[in-house]
């Protein structure tokens, strides 16, 4: 089951990319296709979930602690 | 307009995203980027509580952010984070009427203060860049300071881009009124955190980017919550974990621009596992709008769901041959959903930003089916305010 599924996704990619010219790349320079458009927003909320939830980490590496976890 | 005028105004769009895609691609900061939050972060008080109050942590935060050229391949990034907190914290539980676990409050509510600071240096050499950071972290009863390096590779047609990052933390803790609760240590404890992270990201087409990461840290050291307590054998002892948990994470962000809507969307995932048996999923997606007048509109949702560590229990019946014991609502198995909504105005050279966020979490949320749930399960509101500035 998981050879079908990760066959279909990267069929699925594959059909999904494409040759991607330096002109047509203009929508990548917009702020709301960055990974993270506000990072002063985005490093407060992983602080805050890193504080009230067991699991952290995954786009950053974990930093220092603090008493509040 | 002419034909030739028409080619010479398509070659002009061409160069304009070629200029600014390679912006957007690693180079030194061009421009002097001054940010700053203000966030009010207040949580629902619990419905009941034997002693001890039912209110919660209501926390302010000031947050700064400076990025600066320093020369030609160098810059750097500043961080500066206060944070002023108060409210009664989650003691430990005991069994209640009905077989329903009732929370006991801390006795007082607890004031106290957090500063965090940060200082990224940045070199940029050709398709590559290397960074080091260094960041602090002080309270009255917890020091920490880290250090961190990263890299960042493209490719030469600036389609993918690898990056690779790692960092160590070490943690002095030393509880408050270690005198006065003698479940609190009362010497200082030590914690050492090390962790790495490497990520690809490819423009699929001229709408997609898709960017796949795996992670993994580990933790030793004092690693209970010294202000936790738990009954266990009729006795009230500290809250007691293992001093060694490691964690894995899988991840994924794709962002997508709708031509016809003007628009933006955001999916992200991430898979985690550690070494205390928690499994968690979190689902994120969000909605970037343009509108008129250089406004956006960012409407998100998140879902999150774990499972309990393999030590957790609502209430302790039986004496545990590990020695280990919590009752902390974090350990255990919860599910949450976090709703958001964000206003940006941009003016020419700098913006506003205004946001609200709503978190709910349960016992049965999502995948979560908790059979008796924790009763210091939280929600939260979060209010945040900010602008930015750069030239």
């Amino acid at each position: 089951m998981k050879k079908i599924l990760l066959v279909v996704c990267l069929g699925f990619l594959s059909g999904c990319v494409s040759t991607v010219e330096p002109w047509e790349r203009g929508r990548f320079t917009k702020n709301e296709m960055q990974l993270e458009p506000d990072q002063m927003g985005a490093a407060f909320k992983r602080h805050v979930y890193f504080s009230k939830e067991a699991s952290s980490g995954g786009t950053s590496t974990a930093g220092g602690g603090c008493g509040c976890n | 307009m002419s034909s030739k005028n028409n080619v010479l105004a398509m070659l002009g769009v061409a160069a304009t995203n070629l200029v600014a895609t390679q912006t957007a691609a690693i180079e030194v900061a061009e421009e002097f980027q001054f940010g700053l939050r203000h966030h009010s972060y207040e949580e629902e008080g619990l419905p009941e509580s034997l002693g001890g109050s039912t209110d919660r942590y209501d926390i302010n935060v000031n947050q700064f952010s400076i990025i600066s050229p320093l020369s030609e391949k160098f810059d750097i990034a500043l961080t500066y984070q206060h944070e002023k907190m108060s409210g009664a914290s989650p003691w430990y539980t005991i069994m209640g009427a009905d077989e329903k676990p009732v929370q006991i409050m801390s006795g007082a509510s607890i004031e106290d203060k957090r500063t965090d600071a940060s200082a990224k240096v940045r070199y940029v050499l050709g398709v590559s860049s290397f960074a080091l950071t260094a960041a602090v972290s002080d309270e009255d009863d917890y020091k920490s300071e880290s250090f961190g390096v990263g890299y960042v590779r493209e490719s030469v047609d600036k389609l993918s881009t690898w990056s690779f990052s790692a960092d160590v933390s070490n943690d002095d803790i030393n509880p408050v009124d270690a005198d006065i609760y003698t479940t609190r240590p009362n010497t200082e404890q030590s914690k050492r955190s090390t962790s790495a992270l490497i990520s690809y990201s490819h423009i699929l087409n001229k709408n997609t980017l898709l960017q796949v990461g795996a992670g993994y840290s580990k933790k030793t050291g004092f690693l209970s919550d010294p202000y936790k307590m738990v009954i266990a054998n009729l006795a009230l002892i500290g809250d007691s974990r293992p001093s060694r948990r490691y964690a894995k994470t899988l991840s994924s962000r794709l962002r997508y621009f709708v031509d016809a809507s003007d628009s933006a969307l955001h999916f992200d995932y991430r898979y985690y596992h550690d070494s205390w048996k928690i499994k968690s999923h979190t689902l994120s997606f969000a909605w970037y709008q343009n509108l008129p007048m250089n406004f956006q509109l960012v409407p998100s949702v998140r879902l999150y769901s774990q499972s309990e560590s393999f030590f957790y229990d609502v209430f302790y019946s039986d004496v545990r041959a590990d020695g280990f014991y919590s009752t902390d609502y974090r350990l255990s198995e919860y599910g949450a959903t976090t709703y958001g909504l964000k206003v940006i105005k941009a003016f020419d050279n700098w913006s506003i930003t205004l946001s609200a966020d709503k978190y709910s979490s349960g016992g049965s949320t999502g995948f979560a089916s908790e059979s008796i749930e924790n009763p210091a399960l939280l929600d939260f509101k979060l209010v945040s305010l900010g602008f930015d500035l750069h030239f």
